[in-house]
């Protein structure tokens, strides 16, 4: 049998295209798999970050297990240090919270709400409110004094006398706990 | 007497023109290039056969075209080749014979004759020189094995290149799950999907802000307050009943000696900053005048 050049040639570079075909093949495959795991961390980097903000906007998260308690512990702690520890706190009453209704939607599982308690602080003289109101938005200033109502107290005649003062506590909080960073 | 001229460097050997049969072959009659080169040459062998005073199986030939539709066929009887120099490793006339010089030079004036002449080799085919073979295998060879080498290189590339890739794609899924246990917790190892988890995660926060952004807290009444006692006149002997203050209205009632003292407190209230008086009323109480005393917030832009 003749020994042809030519086919030698042929033969290997069919070889070399079979062979060459075959490593292209599974460097395209590889690379799209890679392709497609830089846009799936992108997404997921994108969804992370934006749960992240998200989360670090919610206002805090309400201790739910004793109602009132949370609040009254604060009050006291407040008034001790604006020297006020004998101001009597007559009626701590939530008359309910307020959530965002959205269409379809009842607003029993709402993950944000807007807190109301109202406070009746009794014998308080305008000074004793000032330095009080202070120190409150100093320590608590999550809690906004949305509402203030002092009616003088009768027998007293000056604006420096004393008062029984209405306030209302609102505040934001979060009823959901996310998982993962941010507890 | 026969009159062999020979190169003594390349083996070329050249015969007198004598030797050969020779013909300006007219192919325009043969089908158009793309076919077959044997089948071109079998076709060829048939034009030229017309012309050969012996049978086309005892001759080699060659056929060089000249221009479009014309070929030079140059050939030589077997046992003429058989008898060749066994270092030759061409052989071809010596020149052409005047017949063809001349057809050559009326019709194809552009062609290099004698160059063209020097061309003709008849071993070909089954007369090619053993040594010329052996060249041949070594330059098939050395481009097999470059060949294969480049295959080579360009396969251990490509193979880096994949690994890599897989590696960079083994790299970012553990970046992604990173990212799903930092976002979601425990949540990631419950089976559930952490993809479908996180967005319906994400879908939670983004109700949360929209309702964050609907439920605003009120302002905070304590600095209006405050604005407030700061301008309340001293030497003015209220008895005030009540302040009431919301983020968008105060209300002082104040039991007051005369109206005086009430247009006091009514002008030092005017200068409380972000507020002005409303709709204020006076009525005669009792002990002096009941003043009802309205402030309402400016409105940005009001003068």
């Amino acid at each position: 049998m003749r020994f042809r050049p030519s086919s030698a040639i042929a033969g290997t570079a069919a070889l070399c295209f079979v062979a060459l075909l075959l490593a292209w093949g599974r460097f395209k495959a590889a690379d799209q798999s890679a392709s497609s795991a830089r846009a799936r961390l992108s997404r997921v980097s994108a969804n992370v970050i934006e749960l992240e903000t998200l989360r670090a906007e919610l206002p805090p998260v309400m201790p739910s297990d004793k109602p009132h308690g949370f609040l009254v512990t604060h009050l006291r702690e407040s008034l001790q240090r604006a020297d006020l520890a004998g101001v009597q706190i007559k009626q701590i009453t939530r008359p309910g919270d307020r959530v965002a209704q959205r269409p379809g939607t009842s607003g029993d599982n709402a993950l944000v709400s807007l807190r109301s308690e109202v406070i009746v602080l009794e014998s308080l003289t305008t000074s004793e409110l000032g330095q009080w109101l202070q120190d409150w938005r100093q320590h608590h200033a999550e809690w906004t004094p949305s509402q203030i109502s002092m009616n003088a107290i009768r027998g007293r005649t000056q604006l420096s006398g004393g008062y029984s003062v209405t306030i209302h506590m609102t505040t934001l909080f979060s009823n959901h706990q996310p998982p993962g960073l941010n507890p | 007497m026969k009159q062999v001229h020979t190169h003594p460097e390349h083996c070329d050997t050249r015969l007198p023109p004598n030797m050969f049969y020779w013909a300006i072959l007219d192919t325009s009659g043969l089908p158009a290039p793309g076919i077959r080169p044997s089948t071109r040459v079998q076709r060829l062998g048939y034009l030229f056969e017309s012309i050969l005073p012996e049978p086309t199986e005892s001759v080699h030939a060659v056929y060089l075209p000249i221009a479009a539709g014309h070929v030079l066929a140059c050939a030589l009887p077997r046992d003429r080749l058989s008898d060749r120099h066994e270092d030759a490793i061409s052989l071809g006339p010596l020149e052409a014979p005047p017949f063809i010089l001349e057809s050559l030079a009326n019709e194809h004036r552009a062609l290099d004759a004698s160059g063209f002449i020097r061309s003709i080799n008849l071993l070909t085919g089954e007369y090619e020189p053993p040594a010329v073979l052996r060249a041949k295998s070594r330059c098939s060879l050395h481009v097999v094995m470059i060949l294969t080498l480049c295959t080579l290189l360009i396969t251990i590339g490509l193979e880096r290149r994949t690994q890599s890739s897989r590696s960079s794609v083994m790299d970012m899924n553990s970046h992604i799950q990173t990212l799903y246990d930092l976002a979601l917790g425990d949540a990631t190892s419950n089976g559930q999907d952490p993809a479908a988890r996180l967005l319906s995660e994400l879908r939670r926060m983004r109700a949360a802000s929209d309702s964050r952004n609907q439920l605003q807290t009120p302002p905070d009444v304590s600095i209006a307050l405050a604005s407030i006692l700061e301008r309340w006149p001293s030497v003015v002997a209220a008895q005030t009943s009540n302040v009431h203050l919301t983020g968008d209205r105060v209300m002082i009632t104040a039991l007051l000696p005369n109206t005086t003292q009430a247009e006091q407190l009514e002008r030092s209230m005017s200068e409380v900053d972000g507020w002005t008086i409303g709709q204020r009323t006076f009525r005669p109480a009792r002990d002096g005048v009941e003043l009802r005393l309205p402030l309402v917030p400016i409105e940005e832009g009001t003068p």
